[in-house]
């Protein structure tokens, strides 16, 4: 499996479009953080995007990562030769991670730093910072396994299609969720299901109290995916 | 004989749609083997089976001995280098850039082999020109080179040659053969190009409707085509005798029926039967093509 790590990591630090989108998540970071400095509550910026940027973010980069290997059909290289599936599916699954978590922390710690430069920390707990952005990330992760998922079950046009409309639903529905559980005195726990309700309580003011069960959630929830992305991987027949 | 490939009963089903119909075919160590079939017979279907890409619904398929069912079979086939359909290829990347990306995927150590593989395939001078912009042919080719990057002993080719310019077919059938003699590499390529499976292959597989109709040798095949007289007679047991009096090269297909090769005097031939009281019956002029052969295999197994 260490070959296909090597090779599946070693296309994505020269691919240029993960170059190019770094550099796009350093500079908007940068900027945005220096230009909002005069508000406040623009210190959970990073949370708010993990929710409702970064999915469809993620979803589209992903598609591009995937693309040659599910629809340009490279992945034919590597099973040909022996490689199996399970394998093939864990470093697909590593690198896609990769990829899409190297531009949320670098656009969410570039963005945290610069706005420290400038703006009132008044409040501001390193602590709930850091540990909303490692939520935030542990949501990137659960995304990215969906994306993943949604790319090798379909090809071409329709798995970014699929990425698109599956990551929005999942999202409304979180978000959904989150208004109905405070609207019609739901159990609190039930917000614990959705990704991205659990998102949307982060904040770089205060650690949100029940973060232990929603990140159990997360981690279950992406466990479950990612697992079931492999099976339909391994007993499926490919082109 | 040493087999590189068997398979025994493969079957396949694509819901009620059965691709491979009880399939048992087997390529020999060394051969150039022609896999033949019209579209939609089952070739490629197979050929996806021994990349490990589909799973037969029945059936076994052996690979240097080993079943796909034991885990052992991923050890042979990293023995196997493969360009199925269309290559796959990273389009935004160069040659050696595609080429090195397989040399990780196999974990070999150096890229030092890189250039002679290029030159090999004759895209030695491709630079930074990427995979997205090569013709058809080349494409092919990189192709081939990436099927080539882990010293494979058994080379499987889908229809290499389709939509091939006369030049390109041509470069290809050469590499093959260059591949097959210098370095010894059996080599499986389906075609329905019978013309130019006939200037490379060793032996054949002839598939209709997922079932293996002949499997026979280059020189099998040869004699099948072969330009003859098929002579009807009272008696072939009178016939032989006569036929190696006179050094005429023959086969007996039955009581009846045999076929002469080469230009025997029918004269002397008449006369030589009837003084041992064997009569010809009828003489008729047999000059089969591969395509012909081919037409004849399919409509027999239709038939039946």
């Amino acid at each position: 499996m260490s070959k296909l790590f090597c090779a599946y990591f070693s296309r994505l630090s020269k691919w240029m479009i993960f170059r190019f989108m770094l550099v796009l998540m350093l500079a908007g970071s940068i900027i945005g953080g220096a230009a909002l400095k005069s508000l406040t509550g623009a210190w959970n910026t990073p949370y708010m995007l993990a929710y409702i940027a970064f999915p469809h973010y993620v979803g589209i980069v992903i598609g591009l990562f995937n693309y040659p290997l599910f629809t340009n059909g490279t992945i034919r290289n590597q099973l040909s030769v022996g490689h199996k599936r399970s394998h093939v599916y864990i470093a697909d699954w590593a690198a896609s991670n990769a990829f899409s978590l190297a531009l949320y922390l670098v656009f969410s710690c570039a963005f945290l730093i610069t706005f420290s430069q400038f703006a009132d920390t008044t409040g501001v707990s390193v602590k709930a910072a850091l540990s909303g952005v490692a939520v935030s990330a542990l949501q990137i992760v659960f995304y990215t396994t969906v994306s993943q998922l949604f790319c090798v079950v379909l090809k071409g046009v329709k798995s970014f299609l699929a990425i698109y409309l599956g990551n929005q639903l999942i999202m409304l529905l979180g978000i959904a969720a989150s208004e109905m559980i405070s609207e019609y005195d739901l159990p609190a726990e039930m917000i614990n299901l959705f990704p991205t309700a659990v998102c949307m309580r982060q904040s770089c003011f205060a650690v949100d109290p029940d973060l232990t069960l929603g990140v159990t959630g997360l981690v279950v929830e992406t466990v479950i995916v990612f697992l079931l992305g492999m099976l339909y991987f391994r007993k499926t027949d490919l082109n | 004989m040493e087999y590189v490939l068997q398979t025994n009963a493969l079957t396949k089903y694509y819901k009620n749609f059965k691709a491979l119909d009880g399939l048992t075919m087997h390529v020999p160590k060394g051969s150039i083997y022609g896999f033949v079939g019209r579209n939609g017979a089952g070739k490629t279907t197979l050929i996806r089976m021994i990349c490990g890409l589909q799973f037969p619904t029945k059936g076994d398929l052996e690979l240097y001995g080993v079943k796909h069912t034991d885990s052992a079979v991923s050890a042979s086939r990293r023995r196997i280098g493969a360009v199925v359909e269309t290559p796959a290829l990273y389009l935004d990347m160069t040659a050696e850039e595609n080429l090195k990306q397989q040399y990780r995927v196999l974990g070999k150590p150096g890229y030092e082999d890189i250039p002679a593989l290029l030159k090999l395939v004759g895209l030695s001078d491709t630079g930074k020109k990427t995979a997205r912009q090569f013709s058809l042919g080349m494409r092919q080719r990189l192709g081939i080179a990436v099927a080539l990057c882990g010293d494979p002993d058994f080379l499987v080719l889908d229809e290499p040659i389709n939509g091939l310019d006369p030049e390109g077919i041509i470069e290809i059938r050469e590499l093959i053969l260059k591949l097959n003699r210098e370095r010894k590499i059996t080599v499986l390529i389906s075609s329905h190009i019978l013309d130019e499976l006939a200037k490379l292959a060793t032996h054949y597989g002839f598939i209709d409707s997922g079932r293996i109709v002949r499997e026979m040798s280059a020189e099998e095949l040869e004699a099948a085509c072969r330009k003859c007289m098929r002579l009807k007679v009272t008696d072939t047991g009178v016939l032989a005798p006569v036929l190696d009096e006179m050094g005429l090269s023959y086969q007996i297909a039955d009581e009846q029926y045999a076929d002469i090769y080469g230009q025997p005097s029918i004269t002397k031939l008449a006369l030589a039967l009837v003084e041992k009281k064997c009569e010809i019956l009828s003489a008729v002029e047999h000059d089969e093509s591969l395509e012909s052969f081919y037409i004849s295999l399919i409509g027999g197994a239709n038939h039946e």
